[in-house]
């Protein structure tokens, strides 16, 4: 039986980078990673592509395995598809309309922009928050990172993220709607994460000859290199440009102010966006109708595959909207919420699971909860596991040794030089 | 099986970590999600009567084959009228309590919503034992 639990990966290690240190793995929100024989390895059940990984390697030694400008060229070019952020990778230097014509310049045929999808999506959310059907709180499914994690972590929220199509599935099932004739097109989705590339060829895969995503930080440099020797624009305003909608939604608080009631908590850095949940879970949020998570500290603008720093980014972003306040977009007309429900909702994902068996899952946490006993509890992390307790859980499902433990090896040692000590009539049988 | 968790009265900033734990191990068990919210959210509010009102306490959770069994056992002022606080916005709660936001009397009524079963033994100046169960296949319709 093939496994929904086994997702492919677009997440590869260069292990030639990797020296086997342990940043990848205490950032890792749903300890999807070890340490094996010096190496990082991920977990694909539990990973919720996220990206702290990318974000915390010192080495560079994660990478997103994807499609390239070269790929683009080869086939005589493709329809870029922007995602907000990347406009704000080269904030206040240029115009959509400049960085449009750039993405023609570096080998694309046409650029199209994510906004009036996401703009869409905003209203088919307004529309689901009023619904009555609808269970609180509401957790945005914008985020594919969050979405993943709830499906890992938190099984139980499962039904409480919106049951909507995402952005990237609007725009590729609505092609022609966007003023777009040609259906042939080959798409390509510039993505500023992990978890959006990831999405984005899922949604493009439908029907398209040729699609996929490209790192933001891949087309960052040829771009950057034509806005630069351009200069910068002297009327860099926005006007009514197509690429001015959905522009708010790279920084938090984006979606929720698209929404016809704005309220709503909202909460980035997948650390933090797992403690509200965690609330969640346990029914201590109280009234809040709304949960707007985004996986990545500053949003999409702080995505691993973004160049910009995301603060600089997000006061780039916050000086457009204080220019264009009264221009937003919205209040567009509501959309039939019917029409954007997922055919599928979404289902929890067992990762965190012991064993299918519930009888063989108790007999493993029983034996997990007396041998961790024997570890120090500091987590250190150099046996490869992210904490003590994920080593006794990696030795019971067999995939560990309690001698990886190196308290446990030092302590082993100790009692070995013992005896012989006491034969060579040494410090009289106390030892260090 | 059963796992034992202590609970400190008083300590709010711990507040909720005896449940939490409970939470992640029947997610461990792979749980369905609806039973995991059930006994998390009675087991939370079991957590914070002993953190509220008693000196210290235990938390057992015991995973039978048809039930999850909580005991959560405490030693402190025990409870002298129980049908009382039972009833749904009854509360002893000292001022900076309810200051803190908890003690709003819905403790134990939220307890019996989430749970199939439930019961207590309480004796005045020695302590309390709360006892719940949830159980695994045809439990209580979900209740939101």
């Amino acid at each position: 039986m093939k496994s929904p639990a086994q997702p492919d990966l677009l997440l590869i290690l260069s292990k030639e980078r990797c020296q086997g240190c342990t940043h990848c793995l205490r950032a890792c929100p749903t300890e999807a990673i070890r340490i094996r024989h010096g190496k990082a390895e991920v977990m694909p059940h539990r990973c919720v592509q996220c990206g702290r990984c990318i974000q915390v390697c010192p080495r560079g030694a994660w990478e997103v395995r994807s499609d390239s400008l070269e790929k683009v060229k080869k086939y005589g070019g493709a329809v870029a598809i922007l995602d907000p952020t990347v406009f704000w990778q080269f904030g206040g230097q240029i115009s959509p309309q400049e960085l449009a014509e750039a993405f023609l310049e570096v080998g694309f045929s046409a650029v199209q922009d994510l906004g009036e999808a996401l703009e869409i999506y905003g209203a088919a959310v307004s529309s689901y928050l009023s619904s009555e059907d609808r269970i609180c709180p509401v957790i945005s499914s914008a985020c594919p990172a969050v979405v993943q994690l709830v499906e890992v972590k938190y099984p139980s929220l499962t039904e409480n993220l919106v049951p909507i199509v995402p952005p990237l599935r609007i725009l590729a099932s609505r092609w022609t709607d966007f003023g777009r004739r040609n259906t042939e097109e080959d798409l390509f989705y510039i993505a500023p994460c992990l978890a959006q590339a990831d999405a984005a060829i899922k949604a493009l895969g439908k029907g398209k000859r040729l699609n996929g995503a490209i790192p933001l930080a891949e087309v960052y440099n040829p771009l950057k290199a034509i806005v630069s020797e351009k200069g910068r624009s002297p009327d860099a305003s926005f006007g009514e440009e197509p690429l001015a909608s959905g522009m708010r939604w790279a920084a938090p608080g984006g979606e929720s102010g698209a929404l016809e009631n704005p309220e709503s908590l909202v909460v980035d850095g997948i650390e933090n966006v797992a403690n509200v949940l965690e609330l969640a879970e346990s029914g201590l949020l109280g009234d809040v109708p709304f949960i707007e998570g985004w996986a990545c500290t500053g949003g999409c603008l702080g995505g691993p595959l973004t160049v910009q720093d995301p603060f600089l980014a997000r006061y780039h972003l916050m000086a457009w909207d204080r220019h264009h306040k009264g221009r937003a977009t919205k209040g567009k007309a509501s959309v039939d919420v019917e029409k954007f429900r997922l055919s599928r909702p979404f289902v929890s994902r067992p990762g965190m699971r012991l064993d299918e068996d519930l009888k063989v899952a108790m007999e493993k946490l029983r034996r997990i909860d007396e041998l961790v006993k024997k570890f120090p509890g500091i987590d250190c992390g150099s046996c490869g596991c992210p904490n003590c307790l994920a080593l006794a859980e990696d030795i019971i499902q067999g995939h560990a040794t309690e001698n990886q433990c190196s308290y446990i090896l030092k302590e082993e040692a100790a009692r070995r030089s013992r005896p012989r000590r006491r034969r060579m009539g040494n410090l009289n049988g106390q030892g260090s | 099986m059963n796992l034992e968790f202590e609970i400190t009265g008083q300590d709010f900033k711990k507040a909720g970590e005896a449940s939490f734990e409970v939470k992640h191990c029947l997610k461990r068990l792979g749980l369905p999600p609806d039973i995991i919210r059930r006994v998390a959210t009675a087991a939370y509010e079991a957590e914070l009567n002993v953190i509220i009102y008693a000196l210290r306490g235990t938390m057992k959770l015991c995973v039978e084959d048809q039930c999850i069994d909580v005991i959560i056992a405490d030693v402190g002022p025990g409870i002298p009228d129980i049908p009382l606080a039972m009833r749904e916005g009854y509360s002893t709660a000292p001022p900076y309590v309810k200051q803190l936001g908890y003690g709003s009397g819905m403790g134990l009524p939220n307890i019996k919503k989430n749970a199939d079963w439930m019961d207590i033994q309480s004796e005045v100046d020695r302590g309390t034992t709360l006892r719940f169960k949830v159980n695994l296949n045809e439990g209580k319709k979900r209740r939101r």
